[in-house]
Order: C-alpha cells, then structure tokens, then sequence
C-alpha cells in the first residue's frame, strides 16, 4: 500500500509533467528531504511522521505553480531568441533581394512585396511587444505570459508570411534560381520552418506549464 | 513572521546557508530555521525552486551523490559568483536595514 510520501511524489510527478528531467530531479530531491523529515520524527509512527513531514513542506499546487512560472519564464526567453534569431536571417534575406532584384521586380508581385516589408514590420513590433510584456515587470503574471504567448505567434506568423512574401518576389521575377536569391530563399525556408516547428514545441510546453500553474 | 515578507530575501537566505560548505536542501532549509531562531518557518518545499532558480542564474552548483542511507540526493554549493552576490547583498541588507531602523526604530514620533 503506498504511503504518505509515495502518493505525495506520485501527485508531484503528474503536475511537473510539462519537463520530465525537471520532473525526475525534482521528485527525487523531494523524496529524498521528505524521508529525512520523517525520520527525524523516528517517536512517530511512519504515516504520522510521513504526514507531518509532507504537511511542513507545503501542497503540491504550490510547488508545482512555483516551478511552473520559473518555466514559462525560460520557454519565453527561448521563444524570443528563436524569434529574434529568425528575423535576422530574414532581414539579410531581404537585404539580399533589394540589392540583386530591382523595383520593377517588386511591382511585378505587390502582394508579395506588401507581405515581404510589412510582415516583418509586423512581427518586430509583436515580438518586441510580447518581450516587453514579459521582462517589464520582476513578477510577470499569468496573464502576462499569456499576452506574450500572443505576441510571440502573430510574431512567428507576420515572419512567415514576410518569408513567403519574398519567394513571392523572387519567384515572379524569373530570379528564384539564380544561386544567391535560392541561397537565400533556402535559408528563410529552412528558418520558417524551424520556427514553425520550435513554436509549437514551446507552445505544447507552455501550455502543459499553464495547467500546473492553475492546479 | 509574515511570509509575504520572507518572499524577497529567500535567494539570500539559501545563500548565506551555504557559505559554510555544500548541502542538500534539508539541511538548507534546517539552518535558515535554526539561524533565524524558528523565526523563519516558511513551507520547505519553498527551497527548491529558489535553488533551481540560482542554479540557473550561475550562483550555485549542484550534484548528485549518494549518501549512507542509499537515497540519491542533490548537494549544492557556492560558485564564485554565488559568494560574489551574497557578499553584494549582505551590503545591500546592511544598508537597507540601518535606514529602516533609524527612520522607524525611534519611539518617539517624527519631528514635523
């Protein structure tokens, strides 16, 4: 029959389930404290001294809701670096195409040229906006990462949507395969991709985060 | 004592518990009592996302070991930038608590 503590661990580990190296470290730390604590209570019988050691180190929701933030906390850091990562290799992809692709290639496809600069504009302002909201203030709330949250994917997508925008460009112009506008569209294409793909890890996490952080 | 008033001075509390050598968060959270004369009797499990959290920032090192009792458990100690920042916040406490003391520590009232 599992004890005081197994059951505790047991409701530890399913709350920090959103990291499960952090999981697997933190339950066996505090296993590791709560036996201790109970054994320094050797007059009591083991459920009594196991309950009073569990009782003095406070509820799972609290400590689960305190790793949870830390959490959110550096999924957002990670997600801004990869956001910001994205746009300078957006940027010089723009860059590239101004100097090698001239203005009538750009009339020649204004949608794509609308998305090319705007979306980038765009997803500056949101992901400086979403960093903003976060690391403006000590204690960032829920609500604050939330927001953040937000930010971050109307970031992602104006890019995405600046990246295609720019094959738009390019492709319109007769240029995609000549080697520096394919280098170039290549790497924004590998980038979105990543970006896609990293967002979406960082949402699932953040998301399993925000669950623990509510109880 | 208020634990809302605890909430800031936690990371320098964990610090200052391990000048004295590496730990494990037990004994961590057994000195701040003891130290503090069991005026500090926050929830233990408190401990561990402040240690994690120093960790991360490069103030503290951690690793496993196994003791006699045949339980794993996390030893923590010091890192240079660790003694660094509980040398800088001792001065800080020093320097914050002497003003607070002289501006609130009078009985009798302010002089208008």
């Amino acid at each position: 029959m599992a004890g005081v503590i197994d059951t505790y661990l047991a409701q530890l580990g399913r709350r920090l389930a959103f990291d499960s190296a952090l999981s697997a470290r933190v339950c066996a730390e505090v296993e590791d404290h709560l036996r201790e604590a109970a054994e320094a209570n050797a007059t009591l019988a083991r459920d009594d001294a196991e309950c009073r050691a569990v009782q003095h180190f406070g509820s799972v929701d609290d400590l689960a809701a305190r790793f949870a933030t830390d959490t959110l906390g550096a999924l957002a850091m990670r997600g801004w670096l990869a956001l910001a990562a994205a746009a300078l290799a957006t940027f010089l992809a723009m860059r590239l195409r101004h100097m090698l692709l001239d203005s009538s290639a750009f009339e020649a496809a204004p949608a794509g040229a609308l998305f090319d600069r705007f979306g980038f504009i765009v997803a500056l302002t949101a992901g400086l906006a979403g960093w903003l909201t976060v690391h403006a203030t000590r204690a960032p709330t829920l609500s604050s990462f939330r927001i953040a949250g937000l930010a971050g994917a109307v970031s992602a997508i104006a890019l995405i949507a600046s990246i295609v925008g720019g094959a738009l460009v390019a492709t319109t112009a007769g240029r995609q395969f000549e080697f520096p506008t394919l280098a170039a569209l290549l790497l924004e294409s590998a980038m979105a991709l990543w970006l896609a793909a990293h967002m979406w890890s960082l949402a699932h996490r953040a998301k399993a985060a925000n669950r623990a952080l509510k109880g | 004592m208020n634990t809302e008033m605890l909430k800031g001075h936690l990371d320098a509390l964990v610090l200052a518990a391990l000048e004295s050598g590496p730990v494990h968060g037990y004994a961590i959270i057994e000195t701040i009592k003891a130290r503090s004369g069991a005026t500090f009797n926050l929830p233990e499990g408190t401990v561990y996302p402040a240690l994690h959290r120093l960790e991360k920032a490069g103030l503290l090192k951690s690793d496993w070991v196994t003791p006699e009792s045949g339980r794993k458990r996390r030893v923590y100690e010091l890192t240079r930038a660790g003694t660094d920042s509980l040398a800088k916040r001792r001065k800080d406490w020093t320097a914050f608590s002497t003003a607070v003391e002289s501006a609130i520590g009078r009985s009798e009232p302010w002089p208008v």
